[in-house]
């Protein structure tokens, strides 16, 4: 019986063989990409839902499969670099291919203009306040992070209303304004009732997060 | 106590936290060595949804993949062209700051080598190693 993927440890992954049968044979090459999805499947989709909290369970499994494919190709092709570290490559190729299978759907502002605006909306807030002294005592990226996992272990509802939230920031949506939104990137038709609720239990497990991560309760009030 | 209008600032603060968790980096750059190294150590998160998923494509998905692209299917066929894009970037973006992106003769006989190593290969004999092409 063969082993499923995804139960294996990714420590076990060798890269540099990985990287040789990657310009041997054909044969050789079919037994990399059997090693990498063995090994790496995890990662990989980790690395794509990261980068796309909006897509749906099934589509990162079709992301995924294109980074597969991608890496199968240039490997036939003969354009895959054994001189290139391996392990940045892919996890390269997955960011790419989920940047590329959101932006088909996703009307964000620039991230420049996004920046400015964050730091603008944190001044004088308890919440703004909170994240410098984290970010001054501890690390800060170390807080993003976080943040990032809890968004990405979210139930598919809370994960899609939140990822609205991220992607239409700076505009403050509102519940009709997520319901467009979720119904225009995924089909799915869900009540003003329902994304409020998602919504509220969304912020709620952030907000644990950042209780988890040093933030106090007072630090942010009562967000609901 | 805090007003409804400070409330909404907090709130309006959360977001934005949330969105630098997402939009803070520059996600289109490719990533470093160490940056692969803590994606391994720690990977990034899924939804308990993702994690069905992942194992209901089973341990045969890449021989099922490798069985549609030896037949040429459509899928593949479209995936190749976003595909053939993609992976140039990819090595642009990678190779940026180097002399080059191509192996040296050097580096192209030690990494047979290792190859052959590898794949308990026994080494060529002297003079016919010119003219090897990846051991087919």
């Amino acid at each position: 019986m063969k082993e499923n993927p995804g139960n294996n440890a990714v420590t076990d992954f060798d890269a540099d063989k990985v990287s040789i049968l990657l310009i041997g044979t054909e044969d050789e090459q079919n037994e990399a990409i059997r090693l990498i999805d063995k090994h790496l499947r995890k990662p990989v989709a980790g690395v794509i839902r990261r980068v796309a909290p909006s897509l749906r369970a099934e589509d990162l499994c079709d992301v995924y499969q294109d980074v597969i494919l991608a890496i199968l190709q240039s490997a036939r092709e003969q354009r895959f670099d054994a001189n290139q570290p391996l392990l940045p490559f892919i996890f390269t190729i997955a960011r790419r291919r989920a940047i590329d299978r959101v932006r088909r759907k996703s009307r964000k502002t620039a991230n420049e203009q996004v920046l400015d605006v964050i730091a603008e909306t944190l001044v004088d807030t308890k919440v703004g306040e909170a994240w410098r002294s984290v970010a001054s005592k501890h690390d800060g990226r170390r807080m993003l992070e976080a943040i990032g996992s809890t968004i990405s272990r979210l139930p598919e509802r809370q994960r899609l209303v939140a990822s609205v939230v991220v992607d239409l920031f700076p505009e403050t949506p509102t519940l009709q304004r997520i319901q467009e939104e979720v119904h225009r990137g995924t089909g799915d038709q869900l009540t003003v009732v329902a994304i409020k609720s998602a919504w509220r239990e969304g912020r709620k497990k952030i907000r644990e997060q950042l209780v988890r991560e040093g933030y106090t309760e007072r630090d942010y009030g009562d967000i609901e | 106590m805090a007003t409804s209008s400070e409330n909404t600032n907090e709130e309006r603060a959360l977001d934005a936290l949330m969105a630098a968790a997402f939009r803070a980096e520059d996600i289109e750059r490719p990533l470093s060595d160490e940056e692969a190294r803590r994606i391994m150590e720690n990977p990034p998160a899924l939804s308990p949804e993702d994690e069905q998923v992942l194992a209901a494509m089973g341990p045969d998905f890449v021989d099922k993949l490798l069985k549609s692209a030896g037949a040429g299917s459509r899928d593949v066929g479209e995936a190749h062209e976003v595909v053939d894009a993609e992976i140039e970037e990819a090595y642009a973006a990678m190779n940026r700051g180097r002399e080059g992106g191509e192996l040296d003769e050097k580096a192209r006989k030690e990494i047979e080598r290792k190859r052959r190593e590898l794949l308990g290969e026994p080494e060529p004999e002297v003079g016919l190693d010119e003219g090897a092409q990846n051991g087919s």
